[in-house]
């Protein structure tokens, strides 16, 4: 098991925002913020506390920032609540919790259970996150790739189909080859 | 590079010009159904291709999207009919323009495609595939995207990766293989006639053979001529030692018969050896003794022959009767003119009467010697002539004996052979001569036939060129194994590296998937390749479900969104950081739409311009607040909408401000306040 809300702190730090830890109803809650989004972070022992608590947790944090987010102006349209619960959810709950995901009254809400370890943690908070993955395709030699592929040929029946001479001549040479 | 700007006047729906500044962050355009937003891609695709591929080759009526390309409506004409679009970075503007009679110019395409692309990696085509993928069509989210085959998928994202010219590998390879399938196939058909024609030869000689000889009949005759030669060699080199044989034992005939001829002669000759050994005796001894004879009648050498004498006494006693007749002349002697008297005369006169007489009979007693020493040396002669004679009969009987046992030693007949068994050896040999010359006829019928030559020489050609077509042959499948190894060669380089390449960029894909959320319960989607010869992009949830066929509309969408963006996302070969998305949200709901918004929000934050056009204004408000705006006219929000006129034109265009930075944690105060 992973400390939710250290390892949240860490990677939301690490992906540029500012965060900073809060008591909200008594528990201990992440508030972060960047240039577009800004939010408040929960973490519950399982899904059940999560479905029980969430709503009261969520309407203390927008009452307790009230003059932030009034600050925030616009940018309290982007403002998230995001609930994760260390237990491994049912279906039934995870049925739940996508419901509350997708209430998007007040917050946008990010509500998952299961979060054992920080691939867990990075999946929830990936819509936060920059893209993971970026491959950098690097150019192919391909005539390289082809010989390396066709070692049991004559090299110069090799050289021949990859020069521009026609393809007769190509059939001419391995024709030829002992 | 990225979009600065769009001109345009008297396209599609727009009559009247209208310029649209692009962001460099994002722009987000709004507008009603009809207002000219999706006019505002194709303009771009239009400048850049020449073309509007959406509409494929979609024909009506005789009719194509290229009669709809300019303005046709009703009302007052355009004042120009023109698309201009400029692409800017850090460096450089270009400007591409059509007009209705003018495209631009091949080299300004040229330099904005590189620029645009990659010139290592570029592909054919280059900005049609960088319209393909970079404009985003609501039209074509699904059906570019999960709608497509699994082999067009991979090939879509192929395309995307590929820029490799590996295709023009493989196509080589396959051009190779082709020919070199039709050059064994030619190389076999060749083998298949010449064997035919093999066979049709054989059949041929097969039936020359039958016609001239049975076949039984001339194995016997090859087997005989075989044992008359003692050789082994086949029938059709069988005639020479025949030949040469039959010539032997011709000649050994003939000398036997010659033996057999001689045989009588030569047995006389034997026998007469010996009486002849004795005559040559006997006449060695007659000569012996007539030899002897002679030298005893030639041990006394006559001074005067008998003929001289016996002249000398004619002459004296014609001189005596001479001077008998003439008488004493006047006392004198009428011979030698001497004075005597008749006494002195008449005594000389009987004086040389008497030398006469003695003369004479010297004459005859030379005489009979002179005869005797003939009778002697003709003895002589005739005996040395006997022992001539004797001589060479002994040597010719030698001679014929000798010579006859030369050759019966030659011919290996005993001494004591009999004449008999000679005749018998001859009949023999004769009967095996003929019986040989008789056999050599059959063969020869076989070799001389000319049909039998024509079949042989057909068969022995229909060979020689079996022997080349499977030389040609044997060759031709070297070099189809051989093109059929660099066509494998090259495709393998073409699907491993590519393979190499998708799966770098899978992660991606999911990626995106896991941030649209098209679905509450597949988190998660599966990419995987497969096939062998033929490609297929799959994508999988859960256990092994197609989600082409299990997603609701508005999921298969925003499915197809995440692969199209991963797509685009992925091109190698593009320096365009423009994506282009034409109301991508259409059946996406509120919450996913969310979620679009929140990944187009990091895309433009790595760097990408998004163009985006939508219906709502309020997702164009949502779009404008989510999505960040890292420096003033970053960002900007433009209405379409008719004007006054009813023309198509900008409503409203304004840029969007950054947020607030800081307003939750703008200080240790706050926090504490919270």
């Amino acid at each position: 098991m992973i400390d939710i809300l250290a390892s949240s702190a860490n990677i939301l730090t690490e992906a540029g925002f500012t965060t900073g830890r809060v008591s909200i109803n008594g528990r201990e809650a992440l508030v972060f913020e960047d240039a577009i989004v800004l939010g408040f972070l929960f973490t519950y022992e399982d899904p059940l506390e999560l479905i029980e608590s969430w709503d009261k947790d969520a309407s203390r944090a927008v009452a307790d920032h009230q003059f932030g987010l009034r600050h925030a102006a616009q940018k309290a349209w982007n403002a998230y609540v995001v609930l994760l619960a260390a237990g491994d959810t049912t279906y039934a709950n995870s049925v739940v919790l996508t419901a509350i995901e997708e209430d998007l009254v007040g917050t946008r809400k990010i509500a998952r259970a299961g979060i054992g370890d920080h691939a867990d943690l990075g999946a929830a908070l990936l819509p936060l996150l920059p893209l993971q993955t970026a491959p950098k395709l690097e150019a192919v030699d391909i005539v390289a790739e082809i010989r390396q592929r066709a070692t049991e040929l004559q090299p110069r029946a090799i050289d021949a189909f990859l020069s521009t001479a026609e393809e007769t001549v190509v059939i001419q040479v391995l024709e030829e080859a002992p | 590079m990225k979009l600065a700007f769009l001109d345009l006047c008297g396209f599609r729906g727009y009559r009247k010009p209208i310029r649209i500044e692009f962001a460099e962050g994002f722009t987000i355009i709004d507008g009603h159904n009809g207002v000219g937003k999706s006019t505002i891609f194709d303009a771009i695709e239009f400048a850049l291709t020449g073309t509007l591929s959406k509409y494929s080759d979609a024909k009506a009526g005789g009719e194509t999207v290229a009669d709809y390309l300019w303005w046709t409506g009703e009302g007052p004409v355009p004042t120009d009919r023109y698309v201009e679009v400029g692409f800017r970075d850090d460096d450089e503007e270009v400007t591409i323009r059509r007009t209705q009679f003018d495209d631009p110019n091949a080299s300004i395409l040229e330099k904005l495609a590189a620029r645009l692309c990659d010139t290592r990696l570029v592909p054919v085509a280059p900005l049609s595939q960088l319209c393909a993928t970079a404009i985003i069509r609501d039209e074509h989210i699904t059906s570019l995207s999960l709608d497509l085959k699994e082999a067009d998928r991979y090939a879509l994202l192929r395309d995307a990766l590929g820029a490799n010219n590996a295709d023009a590998w493989i196509a080589r390879g396959n051009r190779l293989v082709s020919l070199a399938k039709q050059r064994t196939a030619a190389a076999q058909q060749d083998v298949t006639t010449a064997n035919a024609d093999v066979a049709a030869a054989a059949r041929r000689l097969d039936e020359v053979r039958a016609s001239l000889v049975a076949e039984t009949v001339m194995a016997d005759v090859v087997e005989r001529l075989r044992a008359f030669a003692n050789t082994v060699v086949t029938p059709d080199q069988l005639a020479g030692p025949v030949r040469e044989r039959i010539a032997a034992v011709g000649a050994e005939i003939e000398s036997l018969r010659s033996l057999s001829e001689r045989w009588n002669t030569a047995q006389a000759e034997r026998l007469r050896i010996d009486d002849l050994s004795k005559s040559l005796d006997a006449a060695n001894t007659e000569k012996q003794a007539a030899t002897a004879a002679l030298q005893a009648l030639t041990s006394t050498q006559e001074s005067v022959s008998a003929s001289a004498l016996a002249g000398e006494a004619r002459s004296l006693i014609s001189l005596v009767g001479l001077g008998r007749q003439l008488g004493l002349r006047n006392g004198h002697c009428p011979l030698c003119g001497k004075g005597q008297s008749h006494e002195e005369f008449e005594h000389g006169i009987q004086t040389a009467e008497s030398l006469a007489h003695r003369l004479n009979e010297d004459a005859a007693r030379a005489a009979e010697r002179e005869q005797a020493r003939g009778i002697a040396e003709t003895r002589l002669a005739t005996a040395t002539r006997a022992v001539e004679a004797a001589k060479s009969a002994q040597l010719s009987a030698l001679s014929v004996v000798n010579s006859f046992d030369q050759r019966r030693k030659a011919e290996g007949i005993a001494a004591d052979a009999t004449a008999e068994q000679i005749t018998a050896r001859a009949a023999e040999l004769r009967q095996s001569l003929y019986t040989a010359q008789k056999d050599l006829r059959i063969l020869e019928t076989l070799r001389l036939s000319v049909d039998l030559e024509r079949a042989q020489r057909a068969e022995a050609d229909a060979k020689s060129r079996l022997t080349r077509a499977q030389e040609r042959f044997g060759r031709a499948r070297k070099a189809e194994a051989g093109a059929q190894a660099l066509y494998d060669a090259a495709r393998r380089a073409t699907s491993e590296t590519l393979d190499r390449r998708l799966e770098r960029v899978l992660p991606l894909m999911s990626e995106l998937y896991r941030r649209l959320r098209p679905h509450p319960v597949w988190n998660d989607i599966e990419y995987s390749i497969r096939g062998d010869v033929r490609r297929f992009l799959k994508l999988q949830v859960g256990e092994a479900l197609n989600p082409q066929f299990l997603f609701s509309s508005g999921q298969r969408r925003a499915t197809g969104l995440a692969f199209l963006l991963s797509v685009n996302l992925s091109l190698a070969w593009s320096r365009w950081r423009t994506i282009l998305l034409d109301d991508p949200v259409q059946h996406v709901d509120d919450f996913r739409t969310v979620h679009l918004a929140e990944l187009i929000a990091q895309l433009v934050s790595e760097g990408r311009q998004i163009i985006c056009a939508v219906e709502d204004a309020a997702l164009a408000d949502l779009l404008c607040r989510r999505l960040p705006v890292d420096r003033p006219q970053g960002a900007r929000r433009v209405t379409l909408g008719p004007d006054t006129d009813g023309a198509l034109a900008k409503l409203a265009e304004r840029l969007v401000n950054p947020l607030v930075r800081n307003s939750l944690l703008s200080g240790p105060e706050q926090l504490a306040a919270g």
